[in-house]
């Protein structure tokens, strides 16, 4: 069997907040291999953006381990978790975030601005703009798109480098039914070119989609055959 | 993406608060700028005061109708071969007797102001007219032999004439003089002279200091006024960064979370102070090029954008720090 592009184990992750303690994720336990289609399912502040942001390695567990391709993530210095953030991970946030003012291009290619080789990539984003339909607007400042190509920029930015993980959060949630099914077609593609992704939702549609399901019990990631 | 077309385009997301930075670079610059004119008019004007009162000497102002009597008499009570010059007011000269056409204007005789040295007492006689040109007038040194010690430009400036007690020098033999007596061996005397004359004594020695104490004054106040500009602007520059940063949260953790390192992230906003600085500070300083010299005003574009840095450099480090995770969750 492959190794696990990423592993969580016995990961704890608490929040200090006036009130106290929040615990926000006990021990989780997760494998994630290349051809996994997982989808997190649960409530809103159920915990599934916090695992998102520590398998981006956007943040760091309180308590466990975090495996990247075998290899444990918390002795990397600021400097490697943000060069496996430019090269390895790509996340499609609920918000959209992206730079409004500057153009659906650049946008794509942000990330390039903080990766070593980026010419390359040059042909790689014209071609994400045509898959994503984006390409008449390519010039356009972002913020004239609508919700539905916001969505579809953030998915290409995400996939300008060809990332080993995919992670999405809410990727349907500010979408109509159209808009929604395009998005899903576009993560069949992405999950055939070879990229393990989760996606965390409270969109049931979801589930047609996945390969393995999990959903959030008081803070504790749960499996459930489908 | 090129970096300057990504600072570019963030301008155009956040108008006001590029312009009001731009706005503030530029009034640093007027103020300092404005600050280095004035220092430099008020050096150029103590300069020209300065140079026009030679160092290390005393002016001895006579009276409309000064007393010869007493003059002399002052000069025959100087020690025997001293020599001591007065300055009179070239329209109230008195002359008596003749004198070389060229006594007064120096011409040949290889003076210069410079022949005073310090400490000596000079005491100048200034006359614009030949003797011969107010003839009949008195010259209140007649029988005396004298030296012209140094000559300014005839007729509109003073001419400076050492009264000796020699009485046979002539222009070639007072060349050959060397300034013996030290001003203060002349100075009580010529107070003396003064009670009997009621005659004030202006010493340039105490007037230079007065205009360099003056100078230094106003250097002080200024640089405290810079001083004061220059904090004010960082108040207000933290203030203006502070909320810009809090504003702009959300698009350096989606930086953090595409690969940005915090030193990428730092390097940006003071990329961005550095540009949206050296522009409006080389604006304000280009307006007093033809009013300051160049090298304080090319120190002032330097260390302005470099404030300007120094300011941008707490909130820059603060947006490295952030939290990649708890930005993106906040909206």
């Amino acid at each position: 069997m492959n190794s696990p592009r990423m592993e969580l184990k016995g990961v704890y992750r608490h929040f200090e907040t006036p009130s106290g303690n929040l615990q926000v994720l006990q021990d989780v336990n997760l494998q994630l291999f290349a051809d996994d289609r997982i989808v997190l399912f649960g409530p809103s502040g159920c915990g599934k953006t916090t695992l998102l942001h520590l398998l981006a390695l956007l943040d760091k567990p309180s308590t466990g381990t975090l495996l990247f391709q075998g290899k444990d993530t918390a002795p990397l210095t600021e400097k490697q978790r943000c060069a496996l953030r430019a090269h390895e991970l790509g996340m499609v946030f609920q918000q959209f975030h992206i730079l409004p003012h500057h153009s659906v291009r650049d946008n794509v290619r942000l990330r390039t601005r903080y990766l070593q080789e980026s010419a390359s990539l040059d042909q790689r984003c014209e071609q994400l703009l045509e898959d994503m339909g984006l390409m008449p607007h390519a010039e356009k400042p972002a913020r004239f798109l609508s919700g539905g190509e916001k969505q579809r920029l953030c998915i290409a930015r995400a996939l300008l480098v060809q990332p080993s993980l995919f992670l999405a959060d809410e990727p349907t949630g500010n979408l109509d039914a159209n808009n929604a099914e395009k998005v899903k077609t576009l993560f069949d593609d992405i999950s055939r070119q070879g990229a393990a992704m989760i996606i965390a939702t409270h969109d049931e549609r979801w589930l047609e989609f996945a390969t393995r399901f999990f959903y959030f019990e008081q803070g504790q990631l749960k499996e459930r055959p489908l | 993406m090129n970096p300057l077309t990504d600072i570019l385009n963030g301008w155009k997301a956040r108008p006001l608060p590029v312009a009001s930075l731009m706005m503030l670079c530029l009034m640093l610059s007027l103020l300092t700028g404005s600050e280095l004119w004035m220092l430099e008019k008020a050096s150029s004007e103590a300069d020209t005061l300065l140079q026009a009162w030679p160092q290390d000497a005393s002016t001895l102002l006579l009276p409309a109708q000064p007393n010869p009597e007493k003059l002399i008499e002052l000069t025959q009570r100087l020690p025997a071969g001293s020599w001591y010059g007065l300055r009179i007011n070239a329209s109230t000269a008195w002359v008596t007797g003749t004198l070389p056409p060229d006594f007064f204007t120096g011409q040949g005789n290889g003076f210069s102001p410079q022949d005073l040295h310090a400490g000596e007492m000079a005491v100048y006689l200034s006359a614009y007219a030949y003797p011969q040109q107010i003839p009949g007038g008195l010259f209140p040194f007649e029988n005396q032999a004298f030296r012209i010690y140094g000559v300014g430009q005839f007729p509109l400036s003073v001419d400076k004439v050492i009264p000796l007690r020699s009485q046979t020098a002539s222009i070639a033999e007072l060349q050959q003089l060397k300034i013996a007596l030290p001003a203060s061996t002349v100075e009580p005397l010529i107070k003396e002279f003064l009670q009997w004359q009621n005659i004030q004594l202006i010493d340039h020695r105490e007037k230079q200091q007065l205009a360099q104490a003056g100078f230094q004054k106003l250097k002080r106040i200024l640089t405290g006024i810079t001083i004061a500009v220059a904090l004010l602007i960082a108040v207000l520059l933290q203030a203006l960064y502070q909320a810009e940063l809090r504003e702009r949260k959300t698009e350096f953790a989606l930086r953090r979370a595409l690969g940005a390192t915090p030193q990428n992230i730092r390097n940006q906003i003071l990329g961005e102070a550095l540009l949206g600085s050296v522009l409006p500070c080389l604006l304000g300083y280009l307006f007093f090029l033809p009013l300051v010299p160049l090298a304080p005003l090319l120190s002032a574009m330097i260390l302005a954008p470099a404030w300007i840095l120094f300011c941008a450099t707490l909130p820059a480090m603060q947006a490295a720090k952030l939290i990649p995770s708890e930005a993106l969750k906040g909206e």
